[in-house]
C-alpha cells in the first residue's frame, strides 16, 4: 500500500493459543503530534491466500511518540499467517 | 473546407463523450460503498460499531478455550440500555454467525426461531402427510449447555464544544445446569463529535 510515514512497526510475536492464531504488533507514532489510523488484520492460510471474509478497519489514535500494541486473534482455525493493513488519513 | 472539418471533429468529439462501457444503468448520484469502511456519518450506533462488537466477542470467545467439544449454545437476547434505537438481534446474529464460521460452537433455536421449528415438527409428526421414515421424530432436540446473553448501555456527555458518546457492550456465556458465568467479555467504544 505504500510506505509508512509517522508510524513505526516494532516487535511482533506470534503464538498460537487454543487452536487459534494470535498476534501482537507494536506500532509507535514516531511524530511529535497525535496520530490517526486505521488498521485490520488479513488472515492468510498455510498456502498465503487469505481465510475468511475481510475484517472491517478499525480506528486507532496514537498521542505523540506513543507506542502501542495491536493485539489481534484469527477468525478461523485455519489462519496461519497475517498481514497488517494500516492506513493513515 | 474549415467548418466542415470544424463540425466533423465536434462529432467525433461528442460520440466518443457518450459511449459509456461501464457495465452501469443510471449511477448519478449513487454508488456502492465499502461495507468494511469506518462510518462516522452521524455519532449514533453505526455499522462499524457493530462490525467491532462482533468481532472482538466471537475472537475473544472462541479463543478462550471455554468452548471445548463443540458445546451447543443458546443465544438470547442482546439488552439495549442506551436510549437509541438499536437492533440488537443484528448483534447477536452477527456474533452467531461468525461463531459458527469459527467451527467452535453449535447454536440451538433460540426463542425467535423457537416457534418456526415447534411448527415443523408439529406438520412432520401429527399431520399424517409425511412418510414415517422420513420424519423427524419429536422428543429428540438436544438442549443447550450454555446460554449467551449481553448487554449494550451508553453514556453520553453534551458540552458547548463536544458530544460525547461512549457505549459499552458485554457478553457472558452462562452454564445452564449450574447458572455459573464461564467467560465474559466487554468492548468499550468512544465517539466524539466536535462541534
Amino acid at each position: 500500500m505504500g510506505k509508512f510515514k509517522g508510524i513505526a512497526v516494532g516487535a511482533i510475536r506470534v503464538a498460537r493459543e487454543n487452536g487459534f492464531l494470535t498476534a501482537k504488533v507494536q506500532l509507535s507514532n514516531i511524530t511529535s503530534s497525535n496520530q490517526m489510523m486505521y488498521y485490520r488484520f488479513a488472515w492468510l492460510g498455510a498456502d498465503g491466500f487469505p481465510v475468511g471474509d475481510e475484517e472491517a478497519w478499525k480506528v486507532l489514535n496514537l498521542y505523540a511518540n506513543q507506542a502501542t500494541f495491536l493485539p489481534a486473534i484469527a477468525n478461523v482455525p485455519q489462519a496461519a499467517d497475517f498481514r497488517l493493513e494500516v492506513k493513515t488519513p | 473546407m474549415l467548418a466542415r472539418f470544424s463540425i466533423l471533429a465536434v462529432v467525433a468529439v461528442l460520440a466518443s463523450g457518450c459511449a459509456n462501457t461501464s457495465p452501469v444503468l443510471g449511477g448519478k448520484n449513487i454508488s456502492y460503498g465499502d461495507t468494511k469502511a469506518v462510518e462516522l456519518v452521524t455519532n449514533e450506533f453505526g455499522s462499524t460499531d457493530l462490525q467491532m462488537i462482533a468481532e472482538s466477542m466471537t475472537r475473544s470467545l472462541a479463543q478462550s478455550g471455554i468452548l471445548q467439544g463443540r458445546p451447543v449454545v443458546q443465544v438470547y437476547d442482546v439488552k439495549n440500555k442506551t436510549s437509541e434505537y438499536i437492533d440488537t438481534r443484528e448483534i447477536t446474529t452477527s456474533i452467531k454467525t461468525q461463531l459458527m464460521k469459527t467451527g467452535t460452537a453449535r447454536f440451538a433455536s433460540d426463542n425467535t426461531d423457537m416457534q418456526s421449528q415447534v411448527d415443523q415438527l408439529k406438520l412432520q409428526n401429527q399431520s399424517g402427510l409425511y412418510k414415517k421414515s422420513s420424519v423427524s421424530k419429536t422428543g429428540n432436540m438436544v438442549a443447550a449447555k450454555y446460554r449467551l446473553e449481553g448487554s449494550i448501555s451508553s453514556i453520553v456527555k453534551r458540552s458547548s464544544d463536544y458530544k460525547d458518546v461512549f457505549y459499552k457492550f458485554s457478553l457472558q456465556l452462562i452454564d445452564v445446569e449450574s447458572g455459573l458465568a464461564e467467560w465474559m467479555d466487554e468492548k468499550e467504544i468512544r465517539k466524539t463529535t466536535e462541534r
